[in-house]
Parts: C-alpha cells; structure tokens; sequence
C-alpha cells in the first residue's frame, strides 16, 4: 500500500527532528545576557567648588607609571611662595616643583638615590638657618622584613645637600617628624619604623653634630605616622601614632620630660582590616587642642584590592586627658590619605580625602573628594575628580597665591588598572570665599 | 500506513517535539559567562578568557570552576562570584566552589553575606558524599575575621574556639583574649601554641604584650627578645595564599611563570621561546612589566657579552623613571666589563648608598683588592659578611651568624653594629658573659646605640 504524502512527512519528520536537534543543538547562541556584576566603591556629587586639574611634569612622566608616596605643600626656600615637595619611589628622589608666574611648572630634583623615600621632612636640623631634608626611607616599596630603612639626613648648604645617615639597621621608615622632646633647645626626632612583620617606634635624641641616640618607645609593625604636636596642652610636644599592619591601634606619648614618654593606647579597632592609612594632626573643631585625622582604606593585603563598607575618615576629636572620641566622618572606599584645610572660605576646617583602591571599574567613582564642614563638624562630601586614580597622598596650601587653598595630590601606580595614570597633580581651587589675612 | 500506525508515529513526533524542545530551550537559555568588556592591562587575557567562556558555556561545572579561578586570579571578583554560582548550581556539594563564591562575596565588602555563605560551605563539607577537603578550617578562621570586620568581637571569639587545633585561629583567640582584658587566658593559650610552634613572630609579639600587661617585665623582654630569630609567621589573613595560585594561569603573568619554569629546568630552548613571547606581549605598553622585561634584556645581553646592549637597555630603563638600585648594578656591570672600572665602581657605590647588597659589597671588596686598598676591602668584606650573616640569624641559624659576624669584626672591629648583633647572638646562645662583653663594645664604639644600652639595661639578670 502506498504511503501517502503526510505519512511521508510524519516519518520524516520523527526521524528528521532529533537529528536536526542533534545536529544544530551545539550552534545555537544563548539568548541569556550575562548576569550582573556586583560592583562597589563611592562616587559623590560634583564638587561646589570648582577646582582646575593641572599635572605636574614629573620627570619621565609620560613614559613610565609614576610611584609617588608623598607631596606637602611648602615654602621650601624661605621666599614666601610655596612648592611642591615630593617623593618618587621610583626614580629614588625627593624633588621639588616651582610654579612660574606663567602658572607653569618646574620640575627639581633635590636629592637621588634615596632607597623608596616614603617622606621628607624640612627642618632645620643643626640651626645654621637654613632648611635640611630629613628622609623616611622605606627601602622597599612592596612588603618586605629585611632591615632595609634608614633615616637620613640632607643637610642643605646652598642649593646642595650632603647626605648622613642618622639611624641604620632598621626596617622600613615611613614617616620622620621634628619635637624637641627633651627640651634642651635642639630638634630631635619621631620615627616610625613600619617594618612589614616587624617594626618599631622611636625617638631620636639629637646630642649634636649630627649625633643621634635612639630610644624605643613601642614595638610591633606598621607604624605609619608619627605626628607631633602638643596633644595634652601642657606646653611640650607629644607624639601620637597609628599601627595598621594586623592590629589597628591608636597611640600617644606623653612628653613627661627629661626625654621620658609614658605610651598611651588611644584607641583599638576590633577590625583587623579597618586599613589604616595615615594619621593627621589638626585642630579640627577648632576648640583650641589638637584632634587626629584617620584615613582608613588600606587594603593592599589583597593582590586586587577593593572597596569596603568600612573604609573612610575617622575624626578623633580631643575631649582632654588623653582620651580621644571616635567619630566617624566619612565613607569612601579605598581612602589613603587626609589633609585638611578651609577650602571653602567660610571659617571652620574642610577635609580632602584621596583614594587609592576605589572601585576602578566604574568611572564615575572618585578619586579625591572633599568634605565640606557645615561649622558643627558634621560633614558633606563633593567629588572632586575621578582622574587620575591610584591617589595616596594629598596636601593642601595656596600655591597661586589667590587666597584659596589649593589641593596636590600624588599616585602610586602598582596596582592594576593602569589607566587614568597619574604623576603630581595639582587641583587649583577656582572658587569659594578668600581667607582673610 | 494503518490508522494505528500514524497515531503512533503521531504521538511519537510529539514526544520528539517536547524532548527536542527542552533541549533547544535548554541551550538557548543556557547561562552565560560575565567577562569585563576588556583588559586594557593585558594584551592576552581577552583572548584566553574567550577560550575560557566558552567551554564553560558549552561544558560543565570543572569549567565553571576554572573560569571562576582564572578570573579571581586577576582580581575580578565580581565575574568570578558569577561563575562560582553556576558551579554551586550545577553542582551543590562542591565545597571548592562554594568557599571561592563566599571569598568572593566577602572580598566585595559584603560581610555578613559572605559569612552565610562559608556556612553553607562548612555544611557540605560535613555533608554526605562529598570528597575530601581541607576548607573547613579556613571557612571557619574567615567567618572569625569578617566578625571582628562587623565589630562583633563575641561572635568573633566564639568562631575562634569553633576552630580548635588550627593554629591561625587560636592566636587569633589569643589576641581577643589580651584586648578584653584577659591576659592570663591570653597567656595560657599562647603557652600551648608555643610549644606546637616555637618560633612563630606572632606569639611572642603577642606574648610579651601580654607579659607586659600581666607586670611581668623579665620575661617581657626575653619574649620580645625572640623576634629577631623567630622565623615563622602565623597567617593572620589567607586571601593572598588562596588567591596566588590563580593569579598566574592566565596573561602576561602566565608568560613569565613559564619563563621562570623553563629556567629552573634549564631548558635553554624553552627559555628563549618564552622570553621571545614575553617581548612580544609586552612590548612598549605603559605596564610594570615593562621595566622587567627590559631588565631581563639586559641581564641576557650582559650574559651574552653585548656590554654596549646592555647599556642601551639601562637607558630605556631609565627613561622609565626607574632609579632603582637594579638598573645601577646592571650598568655597573656592563661598565666593568667594558674596562670603565670607575665609572662601574662609581654606579655600585651608588647602588649601596641605597640598599646593602652583599654581592655588590663582593664586587667593590674584589675591585678595591685589585687598586690596592686594602682599607676599602676589608670594609667591603666586613659589610659582605655581616649580610650574609643576619640571613642566617634571621634563619634561626646561630651558630652558621655567629661565626660570619665574628669573620667581619675581624675585618672591620670598630663596626659597632656587628658587635650588637654578636651580643643579641650571644644572648639567644645564653652566653650572657660573651653577650655583655660585646654589647660593651658595640657602646664604646658608639656612645648613643640605644638598643644595646637596652640590652645591658634591661635583660634579665
């Protein structure tokens, strides 16, 4: 009996259809969209106040990936404008950039061959008038135990410097501070040894010609910054510190005289991952004692850093007595650094805060926002800028000379993205009120 | 065809249809893997990463994973959870992917969700039919941590005891301990984990603190006293160890891993075709491994006896920015080859006002021997031997520092840094006289060393 032309089709088609399925099954495209990916980080409304970016011209700048660990804002040659100071951690030099009356910058290199300089500090060491360098040198930009830090000292004679070493045979130094803590009319020296899982603070006794006699004051690792200032108002100076390397602590010295400090742990974070950053003296309430500043963001643990709900600006407002109230005044992932300032003009002290681990993905996260203080130190944050990224130091100070405190900041390019790449950057602060005289 | 026939057939091209159907639907529905819109860092990845996504589109759950830790190996954490949760899906009882998708989490910040999931971790590993791991002490030790990150010490500790016999997580109960004010609890738990592991860091760090606290100052000092020589550190935090093994599978960093691989296997061939790829890949992008590979041309070109090569890539290098100690002793080097044995000596003095290499301190020890200055040798000498010698002391090898620090005292004996550390050795040897004597020296010879002022001052009598 003949088939019919549907029976035809019919078997066709049970024979057909598993064949095609098995046959196509594997060409065929997903109609799925990739899930979404979570992202994070902080981005803030555009700034109120304008600020005008304008990069340095770092020495091959162009060419290779800037690792600057630190600028301040100074009057490096007595002559009543300001410079930028500045450590490049890769060329191993401390240099200093002028601004012309054009508005353009030059470029100086004080000193080379300082092994990672993580901090210069400018102070006139031997009272002959003028300004020497003192270099926390890190010797090590990475993680690393060995004993490979010193404390040097450049000691200024015209426009050269002369090298001593003050204090050899220790680990990383982070940060160097000038105090006559013994009081015997000469500068001695805080110093911060962070190591990596060692390390320690000191104090240097100067007891002349370059002379110094070291004096333990806390063991443990990652100390970043020593801090001097007069914290309990008895008239001496003090010296305060932050341990960030596992333990997140808070320390004061209290100068008791003689060269003697009692330690004092301020505070403690139960958060072994809070990243402390860096630790700044300030006035910020303005009620006539010094506060502390904490940058917290530091998440270089990881190979890729990220953003953390946690990381932003503590303020620890001194209350007296050696006891320091814990604010915190701002989140904002990956913070590295604080400095602060009156940028808007209006009487009380504004903060800027840089990033160095924001989320980089998203291009409308911030690199360096301010905070505008409304007078009762509650505060409010305004980006600044997105690019460049990677920023871990940030300094403030009126370089234009147009009565407003202008922002410099600096990048330590060893973290993926390299993108948005930069050096020295300077934001001009083209707007808010002129600070009276 | 029979009536019967065709309903047959009818209903068997229905089923056909129905199976065909889910499979076709199944296909088309399929998940697809997350990747970043590009990797502007490195040149390679988008590549191996489409290789990557798409047998795990087409395969199984083995290539979710590897997906998953290629992308965390590059520190996308966000495209990595995505993986790691097609894995889970695929797979329930799979603990790798289940810790991976909770580090992940947790990494991005979000803490307590990540502390579910390092639960939901620890529960597979304890449930049934599923192969050995070793997951469970750490899911543990990081639930601990990400309390102490939420600010809850209580939860924190409670994590820590749950993790009894793991040496990470009991300093860390250690730690809780001497921060509530327990110090004797702190002590105690110390004092048993330094017998498992005597010359961790951490402990006597952690350790004299608390003897501190507890007003015991001898033993403060000889606890603290063991730094120095305590060659073992406790993990305070395993992201990067679990991590590393991720991060060179993939890119430039897998091309630099073969490098080295070929290297240690002194396969001439296979060096020179993986240093070929590297030059390629890397070119002249605006990269860090930029400066490596044109150190790594001019260590081969300084091999290869092309001294004026060398200096050519030392140039690049320094048009970099790069000011770093490695480019000097490089060119030094090729400039000691070249016959400039001052300008070579000059750049390595250079390089040693930066950091105290010991080869470099060889170098100038021989090259002063060869101009005759005897002075200038034996100071070199002395600084060679008294780095090699803190790497054996930092090793824990006493006797092996000892004798090189008593080698460079020979040379140089007004060092009074290498007397300190000849104390500090003599000490640990628990020859106190031997010590005194030579912390006495190192005062002598420097009236404001603070640290052996310390030692004489404060050890124990």
């Amino acid at each position: 009996m003949p088939l019919a032309a549907r029976d035809v089709g019919l078997l066709l088609l049970a024979a057909g259809l598993p064949l095609a399925t098995w046959l196509s099954l594997p060409h065929l495209p997903s109609v799925r969209r990739p899930a979404p990916v979570f992202s994070a980080g902080n981005s803030f409304p555009p700034s109120v106040l304008p600020f005008e970016r304008q990069p340095l011209p770092l020495a091959h700048g162009d060419a290779g990936l800037p690792v600057v660990t630190n600028v301040q804002v100074m009057d490096l040659d007595g002559d009543g404008t300001l410079e930028v100071l500045a450590c490049d951690a890769l060329g191993n030099r401390i240099v200093r950039f002028d601004r012309g009356s054009d508005g353009s910058w030059r470029e100086t290199t004080l000193v080379r061959d300082v092994s990672v300089p993580a901090h210069a500090t400018v102070v006139d060491i031997d009272g002959d008038g003028d300004r020497d360098l003192v270099a926390s040198v890190l010797g090590d930009i990475f993680p690393d135990d060995g004993v490979v830090g010193r404390v040097e000292l450049f000691e200024r004679d015209g426009d050269a410097y002369t090298r001593h070493v003050l204090l050899d045979d220790v680990r990383r130094v982070a940060d160097v501070q000038p105090g006559d803590f013994d009081g015997d009319g000469d500068v001695d020296l805080a110093v911060s040894v962070f190591g990596y899982s060692r390390g320690e603070v000191l104090w240097l006794e100067n007891r002349g010609d370059r002379v110094f006699a070291d004096h333990h004051l806390l063991g443990g690792p990652g100390s970043i910054h020593v801090p001097v200032a007069d914290y309990d108002g008895d008239g001496d100076p003090d010296i305060a510190t932050i341990m960030s390397q596992d333990d997140e602590e808070l320390w004061g010295f209290e100068n008791l005289g003689g060269g003697k400090f009692a330690r004092k742990m301020l505070w403690r974070s139960p958060n072994y991952d809070l990243g402390s950053a860096g630790l700044v003296a300030a006035d910020l309430d303005q009620d006539g004692d010094v506060d502390l500043v904490l940058p917290v963001g530091d998440n270089l643990e990881d190979f890729d850093a990220f953003p953390q709900p946690y990381h932003g600006c503590l303020w620890f407002e001194n209350v007296g007595k050696w006891t320091f109230q814990e604010h915190r005044i701002a989140t904002f992932g990956g913070t590295y650094a604080a400095t602060v300032d009156d940028l808007d003009g209006d009487g009380d002290r504004d903060i800027a805060l840089v990033s160095m681990s924001n989320d980089w993905s998203n291009p409308a996260n911030g690199s360096i926002i301010w905070l505008e203080n409304d007078g009762r130190q509650s505060f409010r944050p305004w980006q600044i800028a997105a690019d460049p990224i990677h920023l871990v130091t940030v300094a403030s100070g009126d370089l234009d000379r147009d009565g407003r405190p202008d922002l410099v900041a600096g990048s330590l390019n060893l973290r993926r993205p390299f993108q948005r790449v930069g050096g020295v950057t300077v934001w001009r602060n083209a707007g808010g009120k002129e600070r009276g005289p | 065809m029979t009536p019967i026939l065709r309903r047959l057939l009818v209903a068997a091209v229905a089923v056909e249809l129905a199976v065909c159907g889910w499979l076709v639907w199944g296909r088309l529905a399929r998940p697809v893997p997350a990747l970043p819109a590009a990797f502007p860092d490195d040149p390679l990845l988008a590549g191996e990463f489409a290789v990557l996504a798409e047998r795990a589109e087409n395969g199984g759950a083995a290539d979710w994973m590897h997906l998953g830790e290629s992308l965390l190996g590059q520190g996308l954490y966000g495209h990595a959870e995505r993986a790691f949760e097609q894995v889970v899906a695929l797979d329930p009882r799979n603990v790798e992917a289940r810790f991976a998708l909770a580090f992940c989490v947790e990494r991005t910040g979000r803490v307590a969700e990540g502390n579910a999931l390092y639960e939901k971790c620890m529960e597979a590993v304890d449930g049934p039919t599923v192969q050995p791991s070793n997951k469970k002490p750490f899911a543990l030790f990081n639930i601990g941590r990400n309390h102490l990150r939420l600010g809850d010490v209580s939860a924190a500790e409670a994590a820590f005891r749950r993790n009894e016999g793991f040496v990470p997580a009991e300093y860390q109960l250690a730690r809780i301990l001497h921060a509530t004010g327990r110090p004797r609890e702190a002590e105690a738990v110390l004092q048993k984990l330094l017998l498992r592991v005597p010359l961790a860091l951490e402990l006597h760090q952690l350790r004299a603190r608390v003897l501190d606290a507890l007003g015991r100052p001898a033993e403060t000092f000889a606890a603290a006293a063991m730094e120095e020589r305590s060659a073992h550190l406790i993990e305070t935090s395993f992201g990067t160890d679990y991590v590393r093994p991720f991060t060179s599978r993939q890119g430039l960093r897998a091309l630099f891993a073969g490098y080295d691989k070929q290297m240690a296997a002194h396969d001439a061939a296979g060096v020179n075709r993986a240093y070929e790829a590297i030059v390629a890949a890397v070119g002249d992008r605006r990269i860090p491994e930029r400066i490596t590979v044109l150190t790594l041309q001019g260590d081969r070109a300084l091999s290869a006896g092309r001294n004026e090569a060398v200096l050519e890539f030392t140039t690049k290098i320094g048009a970099l920015g790069d000011g770093s100690v490695g480019r000097l002793a490089l060119e030094g080097a090729a400039r000691q080859r070249m016959g400039e044995s001052d300008a070579a000596r000059a750049l390595w003095e250079r390089a040693l006002s930066m950091e105290p290499v010991a080869e470099l301190h060889r170098l100038l020890a021989d090259d002063s021997d060869r101009r005759g200055d005897a002075a200038g040798r034996d100071r070199h000498r002395a600084s060679q031997r008294f780095r090699e010698a803190m790497a054996e002391y930092r090793s824990n090898k006493l006797p092996a520092a000892l004798e090189l620090l008593r080698q460079a005292a020979q040379f140089d004996d007004a060092d009074p840094v290498i007397w300190f550390h000849i104390g500090e050795i003599e000490y640990h040897l628990g020859r106190q006289e031997s010590a005194d004597i030579a912390f006495r020296r190192a005062l002598e010879l420097k009236p404001e060393y603070g640290r052996a002022r310390d030692y004489l001052e404060r050890r124990p009598q």
